[in-house]
Formats: C-alpha cells, structure tokens, sequence
C-alpha cells in the first residue's frame, strides 16, 4: 500500500447547464519520503488535485487514501482536523499574515499543532535565524516563501503541499526554495508533493506525474534524482 | 461610450447587489426615521383636527347656571357670525349594573348633533344612531365592565337628590350603537358632581326621552374659524375676543331669567311650608296613637297579672289541699299500717293465748262441768240431804206431837224415812221411831243427834256447796270471763279488722278521690294555665308589636323631628336663600377650557421633544456606513478605476459612476424610507396616543417638504461619502492604481512595549489587539455604532423612568394622602368643621387634615410662576399626607417657606435665599427660603398658618380637606358620601392622578420599546456591515489559517473576538453617552410644571448594556455561518 494514492478521483463543477470536469478519472501513488512532482499546463487539473489531497476541497467520486486513510469521506471538522496534522501547505503567494511578524506566523501554525517543533529553531533551519521578529512587509519574496516553508514544516506534517512555490520568485531564489524544500524531503524523510507547470524541474523529483485534460497523463519514477544546483532553466 | 460606462453602472449594482442594498437599507433606515418621527406630531395634530372638523367639534360652549329656555335661545341666536348652533340637554346620572355597582354617566340628547349642519356629530364606531324613544349610543370609553353589549339594556338612576323622573322619561335604553364623540377627547373623561367625582362613561338619548324643562349646554360654532387651524394662535386668539360678547347677552338674560325662578320659587317654597303642616300633623298623630296603644297595653298587663296572681293562688291552695289529703292520707295509712300490724300482733298474740286460753277454758269448763257435776250432785245430795233434813225436819215438827204408825206412813214419808238412812242408817229407824212414837224425845234426841251434824255437816256442806257453787260461779264466771274475753277479744279483733277493713276501704277510697280530685286539679290547672298562657302570649305579643312601633317611632322620631326641624330650616333657608338669591350666570367655554383637550397639545409636543433627537442617531450613522461601503467599493475597485485612467477616461466620467452608484442607492434608501416611515412611525405614535386619548384612525399624509430635505440630505451624504471614497484614488496615477495595493504594513502598536502585559496575552489574544489597532478606522466605527445604540437604549429607559418615577413617586411618595375634597370657597368656619368631621366619621378614614390652598406667582423679580400656597392647619400633622423631603431628608415646616425643587431650578433660588411672593395686584411679598422640598408635579410653596396670615393678612380659611383611609379600606365609598356634602365641591384621589400619568407612561413605553427596536437594529447593521467589510478584505488570512487547519469556531473568534471588544468599549461608552443623551432629552421634554425623576437608575443601564450584548452576540452569530462559507481555495487565487 502507498503512503498516497488516488483512486479514479472525480471532481466536476456544475455552473448552470456547463459541467466543468476538473478531474476526470485520476489515479497515482506515491511512497512515503517520495519528492513528487505534478506538472502539467494551466488548466491541467493540478490544483485540483492538491486541493483535494490537502483537505480543502472534495471529490465528487473515487478515494484518496493517505497514509491508509480515506480522506474524501471526512467530514468538515475532520478534515479541519487532517489539515491540521497531517498536511503542510505551502502557497504560491506565501499567504503570511500581514500583521504578524515571522515568528508570529510560524507560531500561528504551532499552537494549534500539538507535536510541533519550536518556532525560531524551524525558522532557523530555513535561514531565517536573523529576521524572526520582522513583519512580511520588511521581507524579500524569497524570505516569506521560506517563512510559508518553515510555516508548513513545523507541523511535523505527513504530507508537504507546495502549490507553485517559486512562481513569483526570481530563478536564483526559487532554485534555493527548491533546494531547501528537496533538502528538506531527503533529511526528514517528509513525503513532499510539487505541482508546477515548469517542466524543467521535474528531474529534481523521485516521481514524475504528469497531467493532462484533468487526468493522470503519465506517471513515472525517477531512480536517481538530480540535485537542484545541477538544473539549469 | 456613455452607454457602456451606464451598462457598467446597472451590472455593478446586480453584481454588488449586497453593498447596493445595504446603503439603501441603511438610507432608508435614517431617512424613514427621520422624517418618520419628525412627521409624527405634525399627523396628529392633522388627524385631530380633521376629525374635530369633520364631527364639527364645538368652538364655542355656553353654560348657565340656571339652564336656557326658549328666550335665552333667542337671545344667543341673535348673534352675528353663528355658523350652527345646537342646544343640548345633559345630565349626569348613574348606569346601573349587577347587584348594585353603578357608574356615573353623562346622558346627552342627540339633538344638535343630527342632519348636516349638527354640531359635535358623535362618529359611529358601530351598530347606529338612536332614532326612537329608549334607545341610546354609548360612547366608548375605558369601561372595563360591564361591557354594554349592542341591544343590551342600560339602567339609569339619578345621580342626586332629585327624582329620575325630573330629568328623564324613561328609566333605561337600549344600546344600538358605540359613538366617539369630539367632546370626550381624552379617555379620562373629566369629573362630575356625581358619585365620587369620576365620570365614568357618556351615552346619547333622543331628545323626547328628556324631561328638563330648559337646555342645559348651547353649542356654537362660528362661520370664521371654519378651516381655521384649531391648534394656531389665531384660532385661539379669535375665539378669545368673542367671549365678551356672549358673556353680555347672558347677563341680559339673566336678570330675565332671575325673574322667572324667583317667581317660581315663591310658589313651592308655599307647597313646601303646606308640605311641612302635614307632616307634623302626621308625627302628632302617630305619637297620639302609641301613647294610647301603650295605655290598653297597660291595662292588659294588670289584668293579666292579677288573673295570674290569683289563679297562682287557687292553685297553690288546692294544691295545699291536696297535699293536705295526701298526707292525711298517708298519715291514714301509716296509721292503717300500724293499726294493721298491730291487730296482726294481737291477732297473733290472740291466737296464740286463744289456744292456750281456750284450753284453759276448756279445763276450766271441765273442771266446772266438773264441779257442776259435783256441785249439782252435791245440791241433789244437798237438796236429798235438805230434803231429807227438811223432811226430817217436817217429820219432827210435825209428828211432834202426832204420831203415827209406820204403817201409815204415806209414801213421801216413808221416801223419807227411807231417804234418811242417806244420813244414817239408824235414821229412818229413829224415825220411825220417832213418828210412831213413843220416845219422840230419845228420837229426835237421835234424830237430832243425827240430824244437828248432819244438818251442820249440811250446813257447812250448804257452805261449802254455797260456796262451791261460788266457786263455779267464780269459775263459770271466770270460764264466762275468760270466754268473753276471748269472745271480747275476738270480737275487739273483729272490730278491729272490721274497722281495719273500713279504714282500709276509706284509704282506697280516700285515695281514688284524691287521685282523681289531683287529676281533676292538674287539668284544670293546665286548661287555666293555657288559658293565661295564651293570655300572656297575646298580651307578649301585643307588646312586641307595641315595644317595636315605638322602637320604630323612637327611632324615627328623632330623624323626623330631624326632618322637620330640618325642613323647617329648610323652609328658613330657602326663604333666606330666596332673598339671597342671585342672577343666574352664564359661562362662556372654549376648547381650551375643556382639560382633556388642552392637555392634547401639550402631550404631543412633549411626546415630540423626546423623540426628535433620536433619528440624528440614524443619520449620523447611515453616513458612516455610507462612507465605509463607498470607500470599501472604490478601494476593492482600484485597478479598474486605474485601467479606465488608463484608457483616457476623465476623472469625472470614472467619478460619476460611483457617484451614481452612491446616488441611486441613496434615493431609492430614500424613497422607500419615506413611505414606510410616514406610514409607520406616526402610526405608531398616534397608537401611542391611544391610550390617553380617543384618536380617529390615523391620517399620515405624505409629506412631501419633509421628503424633499430628507432625500436630498441623503443623497448629498451618500454623494459625498463616494466623492471623498473616490478622491483618493482619482488623484492618484494610473499605474499605482494598477498594481495591487501594498498591503498594510504591520506594526509594532503600544501595547506590545508595555511587557509585562505583552508577555501575559496569550497568542490569539495578540494577533486580536494587533488587529484592532490596525484596522484603527473601522474599530471605530464599530465603537461608536454601538455606543450609539447603547446611548439609545440608555437615554430610551432612562425616559421612561423619568416619566413613569413621577406618579410613583409624586403619588406614592410625596403626596402621600388617599383622597382631598374641595371646599366651596363660600362656606363658613362652620361648614368647614362639619365637613371634617363628617369624614373622620367615615367608615375606614383614618385621619384628616385641612389645608389652605391657593395660587399666586412667585419667584424673582421678572420671572414669576403659577404655584399654590400650601398651609396645612396643623403643620405637625403634615408628615402623613405629604412628605417633604430633601434629598431624603425630611423637610420640617416652621419659619419661612419651603418651596418645591422645580421651581428653585427655574428660579435658581437656594435655600436661604429670599422668595418673593405676588400677594394681590401688584403687591410682593418676600419670605425666606427654608427648604427646598423634592417634587415632580406644580409648584407649591409650604408654609404655617401663621406664615400665612403674615404673608397675606388674613388667617388662612382651608378649602382643601385631606385624608387618608386606614390600610385596606375603600375609598371609593368614603369619596362618593363626603361628595354629596353640600359644602363639597369635589373629591379627588391621588390613585385618579396616579392614573392620568400612567396613560402617558404607557404610551412613552411603546415609544422606548419602539427605540430599542431600532436601536437593535442599527447596532446590527453597523457591526454586520463593518464585520463584512472585514472579512471581505482579510478572505485571503481567514482562508489560509483554515487551510493551516483552524476549526470554524476558532476562525470565527479570530473575527469576532475584535468585534467584542469593540462591541464592549462602545458599550462603555454608550453608557456613559447615553446618560447625557438622558440628561439633554429630559430637560428638553420637560414643561415648567413638570420636573422629570432627575436619577437613572442601575437597571437602566444594565438592560442597555445586556441588550447590546445580545445584539452582538447575534451578529457574531451571523458572521460565524458566513465564515463558514469561505472556501480554501479562495487562498490560492492570485492578488488582485
């Protein structure tokens, strides 16, 4: 048994008498401590898929198991609860409190978690040791992705989400994300899911998905994975 | 071009369909109150006076102390400019119902009041009009009960000392109709002379039902004040100048008038004095018939009782008679018993000894038969012996001499001879010897020999036998004795028992007669007894029915000496009161002069100072959220309003559409606003009204002055709040607008520098103060909806505690009294004092006190107030019919005046300070300040009897009786005795007071439960409004921190916990704004006369506040179920 797998997953969205079918037929597997990676064009369906792996959206039909569990049967306080515990997300616009400094931010994650690991040490890890008590605002786009980042991770999550995490970063500091999040999978052993439409890094990852027209176009291992500092796009 | 820009407009507001509704929501709110409450008084003045126009309510109204006949009529129609004129009998009589509860009523007849040009047509409620003999409209009025159903019959009853039948033909009607009528504005329908002082209900009856001779009220209405405001100056100042007119005509009539009743007058007082010789006559009589019934009476009794006496005495001798016998005859028989048991003794003994006796007796009878034998032996022995001897004798003697031969013998003697040898042998030998013979001599020796013993042996033996025969004789005499003795002795006993037995019969006899001559008695002495008994019955009887004919005259002869004299005095006063007689007097009345309507004006303009400042309170906050909505709509809208910048677009074509927006909302808030508001807000006042006063239905015209200012006051704020929304961001370059606002930097606030506290909050507990001074602007608003919402509901309770405190505590606490009557100002010290004792001998009246009563003006120089002089005659006594108190302590009367606290405010006198005085025209006194004395109704100064007299130079005459009734006693009976005192004038009881202003509290209350209605629901808009606003810029946070795996409830906090906090300061500060909201609006209400309860007490507040929390807690409610609709996904959009 894979520690994620879906199974013949269908979303549909019903807007007057058009039927969008986000996703259409979607099955995959992914072992634990697997860097996995969905790519696939706008429109694709990936989002979709995170959303519904992550807990904040449904599926009409099929199953999603993770770590043995079927997530598309919960209901809105348990799946409140599965983000809680089992997910860490990570958005593509950072989505930091404004009003809150760093620490605060990751502090928001921790104290509603109750086997989370300490704030500034997570921070820390991430290199933020330095800008604990700055707000977002005093922080590069970089720093708050890795404040999102550090966010996500101090749940001691099963599963990490990363929904285009470098999609408003520059190259440079998006290959450090990327670097901190494929450093992050090999040394936690976490189980880490990237969806992006950048095909280029998709060498990075132990398990390709590939999506097209809302299903599961592809998908294949990868043995040996390239370090990030050796993909060039 | 212009035609897309409008499209946009139109799609905007289908799309921002919320934000459009809400500021026409909002605006429709503000404007409907507004323009609502302000409408409110203005309709109801409107609907009073169409209805007093279309019922043709009088202008005028005459009343004459004598009534108006036909020539008085002539008279007052002669006057110019009369419009209608209708005359109008009334009287005020009691409705009878159940047992004997009754109700003071005002019979009117209909017949001014019919056809077109009637005056003071009652309005028909339902059923109809009278149109024959017996029927009537009863007026609706607060009759609890009974409720005189339609076809129901009423019972009338006159109301004083005249006959029913003076005043009415009929004795009861029946009810086809309820009218209102414009005279019986006010539901406290006024006083009456009747009763206790309260009119109770009206009813109108054909005019033919009537039996008054002349018209009791005329009616006038005049041709110019037809349409004339009733409510204006020029109304009231026109009505004014045509009173002196009138009042002339009637003095005319009145001389005329006075003429009549004197005449008329004379001739019954005659009738009366007639009247008064017979019934003095009759008293006579009557005494004269008692005396003699008491006279029979006595001779009666005599009888009786010398019957009695002597019928007691027959029966006590024949009962001495009787016990006489009775005890002789006990005696008898005691002596019968012991003469019985004694024979029995002897019977006894008798018989006993007669055995013993008798064999005795028989002994002795033997022994002498014994002897008798013996003796009679012994005699024949004897008489042998005798013989013998007397033979021998004979022998001797005769054959002395002779003898003769044996031979010879004869056979006697030779028996003889033979017979001697009885005696001895040798006899008949010597005898023979001796007859034969020859020795006669030596023979009768022998012989003699023989015969001399023997003849003494004979003798003795003679002796003996004599004496034996003594002996038996003895003996047959003791055997005859002891034979009579028992045959005596027997026969004793016989006779003993005969007598016995006879005795013994007697008794039974004796007894019988007595038993029957006892019976015979007891009869007779029972039928006598009977006899007298019923004697004594009827003569008891008799006496009964005397004793209570002259109880009855005892008890009435006083009342009738009473009467008579009393109607002599009568008679004496009438005649002193015909001399003292005066013209009849007429009174001129306006409407003003009718207290119910009066008090019309006043109420409304009260009622409209109290609520005129609310709806600033709407308004001020319709802006507030005009201007956030605007502000929100341009803000969210930036980067279009860049891009049309950016397409060349000027600055008023971009302005114009939110401008329009802001327009449209705002009139269309405006127009529904006003409809409902005209509609609702006066309907709801003049419901109010309903309590106090009998309204119409209520007229609500549109108002279209009052619509104009509103709408284009909301359309300037909702303009203005989109203009200053816009202006920012007009003047702004293109480019900024375009790219997505830099998001507000956070900051460290001042709280977090203060440590100590900083480190305490916990972690949610600081991201909540973070935001609240974050989001500075909109925290504000929140506060400051709320605490207008509080400040409402304070400042709304707090009024109506102010008005509801007056009639507790002026009539509970202050005037602490039951009841006052009014004293005709005429009466003498006299009938003053008899007036008060009459009261203090009323059942249940507890104590009394007189007090002088009188109004002038005082206050100081220039400002000058109607107060009553208020001199209690005995000042000590005061304490229990009026409490003067300063701020809790009591006031004492002594020195100086003590006057109430209003009229120190107005003034602005202190205690100490000089008070003066108007004493007559023109003439001031001053008097100092001794206390100031807490009151909410007039002004009165409180001052001794000797104060008084200093003050006026005179000594102080009460005309005010008040009194108070012992714990649970009615006064409703003492009020309505003490009425029909001739000297009374009118009772009041403070409960009727009481009573008056509880209708005006009732009718405040539904206004304060109308507040806090729209109070609520402004606080729920504001915080709903500025809630959305909140979550609709921070979706993305709140999104996120579900995604981070917060519950709903803890998102939901993470919003509502800044609510609550700006929810509870503005509730602090409503609280503290409400109480000067309270302050301004009670002065503001307040009339001269009236001081409202200047405290607000705890719950007051309490209620504001905890009624705000739950207006909170329902939004956060509200906003919880929202929340709960963020999708997580809203997260992952792009910022725009």
């Amino acid at each position: 048994m894979s520690y994620v797998e879906l199974k013949s997953v269908y979303k549909r969205y019903k807007m007057g008498e058009v039927t969008i079918t986000a996703s259409d037929g979607v099955d995959f597997e992914i072992e634990k401590g697997e860097f996995a990676v969905i790519v696939g064009s706008s429109g694709a369906g990936k989002t979709t898929i995170l959303n519904i792996l992550g807990g904040m959206d449904s599926c009409d039909e099929g199953q999603v198991l993770v770590d043995g569990r079927d997530v598309s049967c919960l209901n809105s306080r348990q799946l409140a609860e599965y983000r809680r515990r089992d997910i860490g997300f990570v958005f593509q616009f950072y989505n930091l409190v404004p009003n809150l400094t760093a620490l605060e931010n990751v502090e928001l994650a921790t104290q509603i978690c109750k086997d989370s690991m300490d704030a500034a040490e997570v921070l820390g890890e991430v290199g933020l040791g330095e800008r604990l008590h700055n707000f977002p605002a005093q922080l590069s786009g970089g720093e708050q992705q890795r404040v999102s980042i550090a966010r996500a991770l101090a749940k001691r999550p099963k599963l990490l989400l990363c929904d285009e995490p470098t999609g408003a970063l520059d190259y440079n500091t998006g290959k450090s994300v990327l670097k901190l999040l494929q450093d992050t999978c090999r040394q936690s052993g976490m189980t880490v899911v990237l969806i992006t439409h950048n095909q280029a890094i998709t060498p990075m990852a132990d398990r390709v998905i590939r999506m097209k027209n809302s299903r599961v176009a592809e998908m294949a291992l990868n043995p040996s994975p390239t370090p990030v500092e050796e993909i060039e796009w | 071009m212009k035609n897309v820009l409008l499209k946009e407009i139109f799609r905007e507001i289908a799309k921002s369909r919320n934000r459009f509704l809400s500021i026409l929501a909002i605006v429709a709110v503000g404007t409907g109150f507004f323009a609502g409450i302000k409408a409110a008084t203005p309709d109801m003045k409107e609907t009073a006076r169409r209805y007093f126009a279309a019922q043709q309510m009088y202008d005028m109204r005459l009343v004459s102390t004598y009534g108006f006949n036909d020539g008085d009529l002539a008279a007052v129609a002669a006057e110019e400019g009369i419009l209608g004129m209708a005359p109008v009998r009334s009287a005020d009589l009691f409705a009878v119902y159940g047992d004997d509860g009754s109700m003071t009523f005002r019979v009117m007849s209909l017949s001014g009041a019919q056809g077109d040009d009637a005056l003071n047509k009652p309005f028909l409620v339902e059923g109809r009009l009278p149109e024959k003999s017996g029927e009537c409209a009863l007026g609706v009025a607060d009759l609890a009960e009974p409720a005189w159903e339609i076809g129901s019959r009423i019972v009338l009853r006159s109301g004083g000392d005249d006959p029913l039948e003076d005043t009415l033909h009929i004795d009861e009607c029946e009810v086809v109709g309820y009218v209102k009528s414009p005279q019986f504005f006010n539901v406290s329908l006024g006083t009456t002379a009747v009763g206790d002082g309260r009119l109770d209900g009206y009813l109108f009856l054909l005019e033919e039902d009537f039996a008054l001779e002349v018209y009791t009220d005329v009616y006038l209405t005049f041709a110019e004040m037809q349409g004339v405001d009733p409510f204006s100056d020029r109304y009231v100042d026109s009505v004014e100048a045509r009173t002196a007119g009138f009042e002339a005509v009637g003095e005319l009539r009145a001389a005329a008038r006075f003429d009549e009743i004197v005449a008329e007058a004379e001739e019954e007082l005659a009738k009366a004095k007639r009247e008064l010789a017979d019934g003095e006559a009759e008293l006579a009589d009557a005494q004269q018939e008692l005396l003699d019934a008491e006279g029979k009476l006595a001779d009666g009794w005599e009888e009786y009782r010398s019957g009695r006496a002597e019928f007691d005495k027959q029966i006590a001798d024949a009962e001495k008679r009787l016990d006489d016998a009775e005890r002789q005859l006990a005696d008898g028989e005691q002596e019968y018993q012991q003469g019985l048991a004694d024979y029995e003794k002897e019977l006894a003994e008798y018989e006993a000894g007669k055995a013993d006796a008798e064999a005795e007796l028989s002994a002795y009878r033997a022994q002498a038969d014994e002897l008798e034998a013996q003796l009679a032996q012994t005699e024949q022995s004897l008489a042998g012996a005798e013989q013998l001897l007397g033979g021998i004798d004979a022998i001797l003697e005769n054959f002395s001499g002779t003898s003769l031969p044996p031979e010879q013998f004869p056979a006697e003697l030779q028996q003889t001879v033979d017979g001697s040898a009885a005696l001895y042998d040798g006899l008949p030998q010597l005898l023979t010897a001796y007859i034969s013979g020859p020795d006669k001599a030596g023979a009768k020796a022998g012989i003699e020999a023989v015969t001399g013993p023997a003849a003494v042996s004979l003798a003795e033996n003679r002796a003996l036998y004599e004496e034996g025969q003594a002996g038996l004789a003895a003996l047959l005499q003791g055997i005859a004795d002891g034979e009579k003795q028992l045959a005596d002795g027997a026969a004793e006993l016989a006779a003993a028992k005969t007598e016995l037995d006879e005795a013994r019969l007697g008794l039974d006899r004796s007894r019988t007669e007595l038993s029957q001559n006892r019976s015979a008695f007891e009869r007779e002495r029972e039928e006598n007894g009977r006899e007298l008994d019923e004697a004594y019955e009827e003569l008891a009887k008799n006496q009964q029915d005397y004793d209570e004919a002259k109880a009855e005259f005892d008890k009435e002869y006083p009342d009738a000496t009473a009467e008579i004299a009393d109607a002599k005095a009568e008679i004496a006063d009438a005649e002193q009161e015909l001399l003292e007689l005066s013209p009849p007097k007429w009174y001129v009345l306006t409407r003003e002069d009718d207290a119910g309507y009066s008090s019309f004006a006043g109420d409304s303009e009260k009622i409209d100072a109290i609520i005129a400042v609310f709806p600033v309170f709407f308004v001020l906050v319709a802006g507030l959220v005009c201007l956030t909505a605007m502000t929100r709509m341009v803000d969210e809208q930036r980067t279009q309003i860049g891009t049309m910048k950016a397409l060349g677009y000027g600055r008023g074509a971009v302005m114009g559409k939110y401008l329009a927006y802001a327009v449209l909302a705002s009139v269309a808030g405006s127009a529904v606003g006003l409809v409902v508001g005209f509609q609702l807000f006066p309907r709801v006042i003049i419901n109010a009204y309903k309590n106090m006063y009998q309204m119409p239905e209520a007229v609500t015209p549109f108002h279209w002055d009052y619509a104009l200012w509103c709408t284009l006051a909301a359309v300037l704020c909702t303009g203005v709040s989109a203009l200053a929304a816009c202006y920012k961001a007009l003047m702004a370059a293109p480019a900024k607008l375009m790219r997505p606002r830099a998001p507000k930097s956070g900051k460290r606030i001042l709280l977090e520098r203060i440590g100590f506290i900083w480190k305490r909050l916990k972690f949610t507990q600081k991201v909540t103060m973070r935001n609240i001074f974050r989001y500075k602007k909109r925290v504000a608003m929140t506060v400051i909806g709320v605490a207008g919402c509080t400040a409402l509901m304070v400042a709304g309770f707090g009024i109506y505690h102010a008005v509801s405190a007056i009639g507790v505590k002026q009539y509970g606490e202050i005037f602490v009294y039951d009841a006052a009557a009014s004293l005709d100002s005429d009466a003498s010290n006299s009938e003053r004092a008899a007036v008060q004792s009459f009261v203090e001998t009323q059942p249940g009246v507890a104590e009394t006190l007189a007090v002088t009563q009188k109004s002038c003006n005082a206050g100081v120089s220039g400002n000058y107030y109607e107060s009553y002089v208020f001199a209690p005659e005995t000042p000590e006594a005061l304490p229990s019919f009026v409490s003067l108190r300063e701020r809790g302590r009591a006031v004492t009367l002594g020195e100086g005046v003590v006057i109430t606290e209003k009229l120190a405010r107005l003034t602005g006198l202190k205690t100490g300070d000089a008070l003066s005085i108007e004493v007559g025209d023109g003439v001031y006194k001053s008097l100092p300040i001794a206390g100031i004395a807490e009151n909410y109704v007039m002004h009165y100064l409180y001052m001794t009897p000797g104060t008084y007299r200093t003050l006026f130079g005179e000594t102080a005459k009460p005309e005010l009786l008040l009194w108070n009734m012992a714990e649970g006693a009615d006064v409703n009976a003492a009020a309505e005795a003490v009425l029909r005192q001739d000297a009374v004038l009118a009772v009041l009881q403070t409960e009727d007071y009481a009573g008056n202003l509880d209708n005006l509290v009732q009718s405040i209350s539904m206004i304060v439960v109308a507040l806090i209605v729209s109070a609520g629901a402004l606080a729920v808009i504001v915080m709903y409004n500025l809630i959305s606003i909140n979550v609709g810029e921070r979706t993305r946070e709140l999104a996120t921190i579900k995604v981070l795996g917060f519950y709903d409830n803890e998102v939901s906090a993470y919003i509502c916990r800044e609510n609550s906090i700006a929810s509870g300061v503005g509730i602090l500060v409503g609280l503290l704004l409400g109480t000067a909201l309270e302050k301004f609006v009670v002065q503001m209400a307040e009339v001269d006369l009236v001081m409202f309860a200047r405290d607000l007490p705890f719950w007051c507040f309490a209620f504001s506040a905890v009624m705000t929390i739950i207006f909170t807690a329902a939004v956060n409610g509200v906003v919880h179920l929202s929340l709960k609709k963020i999708s997580m996904v809203e997260s992952m959009k792009a910022v725009e």
